[in-house]
Formats: C-alpha cells, structure tokens, sequence
C-alpha cells in the first residue's frame, strides 16, 4: 500500500462528501480492486459521476485501493481533458471549436456566451450553476455549429438558440 | 440513386434490437465463416477483397489480420492470448462516420470484429469508445448484450468450438488516443502517449500482447465482404483503392452529410453532386480533405479522383474521409491557426519536435492573423513543419503540420496579404 506523503494537501471543506458519497465511492473501487490499474479509467468515471470532480482526496483513495501510487492517479486524472480536478458548475456546456464548426460560426457562439455568463471557456459562472468549455471535434460535423449540455448533443445552433439553451438550463 | 452498402442499415434498422439486425441480414456471415471457414480462408478473403484501413493509415487489412495470425505461432498459438481491438475514438475534425456506424448499426461492427477474433485467434475484443460517444457507447454495450444471449458471443460461439468475448471501454477526452499505441495505453489504465514502433501491435500490442486494431468503419466492411464476396468487393472503386468509402462533407456545402461512394469519384462529384453544390452558390475557395492532419486543396483540384493513389501527390489523402469545405472569403490563415491550436492541444508532449513545434507554428500562425508577422515567418513556418514531420515520434506529430504546408503551397498569397501591411 503507498505511503501517505507528507506534502500539503489543499484543504477541503470537511464535509464535502457525504458519508454515503464515501461508500459508493469504496463500491465502485472494491467492484474493480481485483484489475488495479488496468480499470484506473473506468474507476476514474465512475467516481466522478458520483463526486462531479477528483480532487486529491478521492484520488488517494483510488490509488490506495486499486494498489498503485497516488502520483499514477494523479498523472492520469490530469492527461485526460473528462476528468476534473476542480468543482464543476451544475451543468456543463461545451462548444465546439474545430475547423468546420469554427467556419460555421462558433466563434460569434462562443462570443455570445462570454458576454452574457460573463465567463470564459474554462470557467464556471459564480453561482454555480453552468461551466463553459470549449472542445474539439464532437462528431456531427454536418450539423455544425454543434455543442452539448452534459450528455445531450445540441445541433445546428446559432448564437440565439445557444442563449436560449443557456436560459432554459 | 446508388446503392448504399456501408450505410445500408442506417436509419432503416432498430440499432437497439438484433432481431431487426438479423433480418436485415446480420451475422449470417459469422455463420458462414464458424461453419464453412478456416481462419486462414477468411484472411485470404479479406486480403482478395482489396480492404485497407479505414482509420487513416490505409494498412491492408488481411496482411494485418495475417500478421496477428501468424504471432506467436511458432510458440503454442492455442494458449497464447491475442486481442482485437476496433478504434472508435473518432476524434479527427471534421469526422463523423464511426458515430453513425456505432449509433445506427452498432452489431454490424461488432459481427466485423468477432469475425476479425475468428481469423486472428484472439479471444477478447475492446471498442475504444470516445468517452463523448455517450449514445454509441450504450448503444454497443446494449449490442454486446444482446449478442450473448443469443449465443454470438461468449463461450463456444454456435457450437463451433470458437469462444470470444467483447468489452466496450470509454475514452476520457484525449485525442492521441487515436493512436494505437497511446490507445492501448488506455486501456491499460495509463496516460495516453504513443509507444514507440517497432514493435508493431500484430507482434506487441495491447498488454503486449499480440493485438489487431482496426477502425470501426473497417470492421463495418467485413460481415459484406464475406457475404458478397471478395471479387464483389475488389470489382468497386479502383486498381490502387478497391471498394467504397464513406464521405463525411461538412463546412460551406448545401446539404453536409455522409455519403458512400466507391474510390476513384471525384471530389466535384461529391461535393457538387452527392453534398448539392455550394451553399449560397459561393465559389469554393478550399478544400481539407482526409481529415484535419491530412492536406489543404483548392478550386483547381475538384477534378481530382479520391483514392489511395491520386491524392498523396497532392500533398492531401483520403485519410478519414472527411471532406471539408470552404467557401471564397474564409480567412484560410485563420482557419488554418485554429487548426494549429487543436494540435498544440492534443500533443502529449512526450517528443520535442511535436511538442516544442506544435507551439511555435500556433504562435507565428497567431502572429500572421494579427498582422503582426514577417514575410520571413512564412519560410520559418514551412522550416518548423518539415522539421516536425521527418522528426516526430508518431502520426500526430508527423502529419499534423501537413495542412500548414499544404495552405502555404496552394493559398501562399493569402499569407502574404497578412505580411503586406
Ligand atoms: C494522432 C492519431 C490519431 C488517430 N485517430 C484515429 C481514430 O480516431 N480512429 C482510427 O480508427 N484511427 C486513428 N488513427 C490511426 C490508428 O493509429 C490506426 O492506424 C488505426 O486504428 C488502424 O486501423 P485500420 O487499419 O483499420 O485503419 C490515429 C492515428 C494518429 C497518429
Ligand atoms: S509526435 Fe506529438 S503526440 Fe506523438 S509522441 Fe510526439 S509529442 Fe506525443
Ligand atoms: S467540427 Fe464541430 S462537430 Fe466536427
């Protein structure tokens, strides 16, 4: 089992996850304990569908659990752009940005957007409620401009409908 | 209108039941090849119909299925384990094709791949899902699902003493894990950076093991090339490019979609014909055709045939099939910038040239849009890709600055409108 090392840890509110958060947490670790690190990607979405985000205190508990260094975690949760090691605002939005949805339009979309949460690509609006990020390629490039609320996939969208969107929540 | 043959199944079956799959046709080939077939026949077939993959790298599909086949060998082959795995992290701009084949008819995909088990002698299969395919990955873990209970999957597949099973693992957002090896990486559980070749993933791939990786939309050929035949197959398309593809037009066109068309069709035909012409009847300025890592072409070319031979001259290629186009008046340098700066995004960083490169050519590309740049940045630009292309450790790297040097090539004068102020 790793050590604890000894360097600062940010300081978490103490009750930031619930004790019951804390056990589905150990479930999902215990139903992969037996892969270690060969599950570390499937442990990491499952957490997060439960925590929102991993922050170092739930990695450590993977790495304790599947038996593999904190740093390893850490190294992974930090390459892939779907995991979060900041909170995240209730609902996310994200906006293509490549080529074709660029041409179409994203960039006035993404203008738009700045301008009335009054954030930036990256950031999460002060209550909390919508992060903005803008991403590459979703895949439905003859629908551009094309973004997706969480798990729903929004086509053909001006920068009227994306307000809209935004609005409705 | 054509006959679809890919795509025949899209939007007409119910991609959430295999009965609707079976009457369409489905998994009678991997009946005729469990009942009629050896390994060794499937391959030959599949090497007869011409295959090459479709996930960008053109690799003929037999030859690695033989490959993979072959590893091992020498050694007890029976006990040795080996794995297919089908790239679906779709993640090349302007590409859409793999989510429609994995939405739409996702058991068309997985017969290819458990047909691909058969003749490689592997005895597990992953789909490497993009992890923003929600739908296609429920839509696959559903297909697997039903596939076992109806025996198609698992042990002892129709009593043919052949047993395979499939798994579906979701990507986590990185585009490099498009790459088989950083794919395989993955899966492993580690972060995504490319292995480097050789060993290629026949001999060592996933867990080292030996492991053929094919694109879905390859996968999708197989189940049709057994049941129509190789000399069905081969008799499409062209003497360097045998069969069809799958076209995603996107950008200034009047009706963007997905089109299937046999190799050797012209870009006019598709994008006049097949995508209805330019929207507004604007003049089409540009062209990036083969996806985001592939080349810029221009007006000029529209008479040029895609397939493997025509288009590599041009400094272009089929590579995904993707087909973008751009309409008289688009900033180019622009477009061209922000294409940059996806690479520079996806880089891993694990090699200099990609790393150090990717960052340099957004940067003078920046400056260019600005008008801040020289005449001079248009040659140091040119310097650094040809550097990153012959320097790089894997595909990113090495053909991401292919669409920079094919924008200077045939739209010079648009950057040096950016220098002339
Ligand atoms: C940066 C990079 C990204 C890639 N992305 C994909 C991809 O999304 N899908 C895919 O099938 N192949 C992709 N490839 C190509 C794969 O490495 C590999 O050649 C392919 O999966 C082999 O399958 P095929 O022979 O059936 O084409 C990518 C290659 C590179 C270098
Ligand atoms: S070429 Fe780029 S993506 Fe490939 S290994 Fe090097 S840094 Fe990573
Ligand atoms: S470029 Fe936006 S979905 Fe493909």
């Amino acid at each position: 089992m790793p050590e604890e090392c000894g360097c600062k840890e940010e300081k978490l509110p103490a009750d930031e996850f619930s004790p019951e958060d804390w056990k589905k947490i150990d479930e999902v670790i215990e139903a992969h304990r037996e892969k270690g690190l060969d599950d570390l990607l499937p442990v990491l979405h499952e957490v997060q569908k439960i925590c929102g985000y991993l922050p170092a205190s739930v990695q450590r508990r993977i790495a304790a659990g599947l038996d593999i260094s904190p740093s390893t975690v850490y190294g992974v949760v930090t390459f892939y752009t779907l995991y979060y090691t900041k909170p995240q605002g209730k609902k996310c939005l994200r906006v293509c940005d490549s080529v074709t949805c660029y041409d179409r339009g994203s960039k006035e979309l993404v203008a738009e957007l700045e301008n009335k949460l009054g954030i930036k690509p990256g950031e999460t609006t002060k209550d909390g409620q919508l992060t903005l990020e803008t991403v590459s390629c979703l895949g439905a490039c003859d629908k551009a401009v094309v973004a997706m609320l969480d798990d729903e996939t929004y086509y053909n969208l001006t920068a009227e409908q994306v307000s809209e969107l935004v609005e409705e929540g | 209108m054509e006959e679809r043959i890919l795509l025949a199944n899209c939007g007409v079956i119910d991609p959430e039941d295999i009965e609707s799959y079976r009457k369409a046709g489905g998994y009678k080939a991997l009946k005729e090849v469990l009942s009629a077939k050896t390994p060794e026949d499937v391959i030959a077939e599949i090497e007869k119909s011409g295959l090459r993959g479709r996930g960008g790298a053109a690799f003929p599909t037999g030859l690695k299925w033989k490959f993979t086949r072959q590893a091992g060998s020498a050694r007890q082959a029976k006990e040795d384990e080996k794995y297919v795995v089908c790239n679906a992290d779709e993640g090349e701009p302007g590409t859409f094709k793999d989510r429609m084949l994995l939405e739409d008819d996702p058991h068309l995909v997985l017969e290819g791949m458990i047909i691909a088990g058969f003749a490689t002698g592997a005895q597990n299969g992953y789909f490497f899902i993009r992890g923003e395919y929600v739908l296609s990955i429920s839509r696959m873990e559903k297909a697997i699902e039903q596939a076992k209970q109806k025996g198609l999957l698992g042990e002892n597949i129709l009593g043919s003493g052949f047993s395979f099973n499939a798994h579906v693992r979701a990507g986590a957002g990185a585009y490099i894990c498009g790459e088989e090896t950083a794919l395989f990486a993955a899966i492993e559980g580690k972060r995504g950076i490319p292995r480097l070749k050789p060993p290629f993933p026949p001999t060592a791939g996933l867990w080292q093991k030996p492991t053929t990786i094919n694109n879905v939309e390859t996968l999708a050929n197989v189940p049709i090339i057994i049941n129509r035949g190789a000399d069905w197959y081969a008799g499409l398309g062209t003497e360097s490019s045998k069969g069809v593809k799958i076209f995603g037009i996107s950008g200034a066109v009047r009706s963007p979609g997905l089109y299937e068309a046999p190799f050797g069709v012209t870009l006019r035909h598709l994008i006049y014909e097949k995508a209805g012409g330019m929207k507004g009847d604007k003049p089409l300025k540009a062209i990036l055709c083969g996806g985001a890592a592939s080349g810029f072409l221009s007006s000029e070319h529209l008479d040029t045939p895609v397939d493997y031979q025509s288009l590599p001259p041009l400094g272009s290629g089929v590579g995904s099939g993707a087909i973008a186009v751009f309409a008289e008046g688009v900033d180019i340098v622009d477009i061209v910038r922000q294409n940059a700066g996806f690479f520079l995004h996806e880089s891993c960083g694990a090699c200099i040239p990609c790393r150090v490169g990717s960052k340099q050519i957004y940067d003078i590309l920046s400056r260019l849009v600005k008008g801040q740049g020289a005449e001079s940045d248009i040659d140091l630009l040119v310097d650094l890709a040809e550097t990153m292309k012959i320097s790089s450790r894997c595909g990113l790297g090495i053909a991401s600055p292919t669409p920079v040097l094919t924008a200077v090539k045939y739209f010079k004068d648009d950057f040096l409108e950016k220098v002339r102020h």
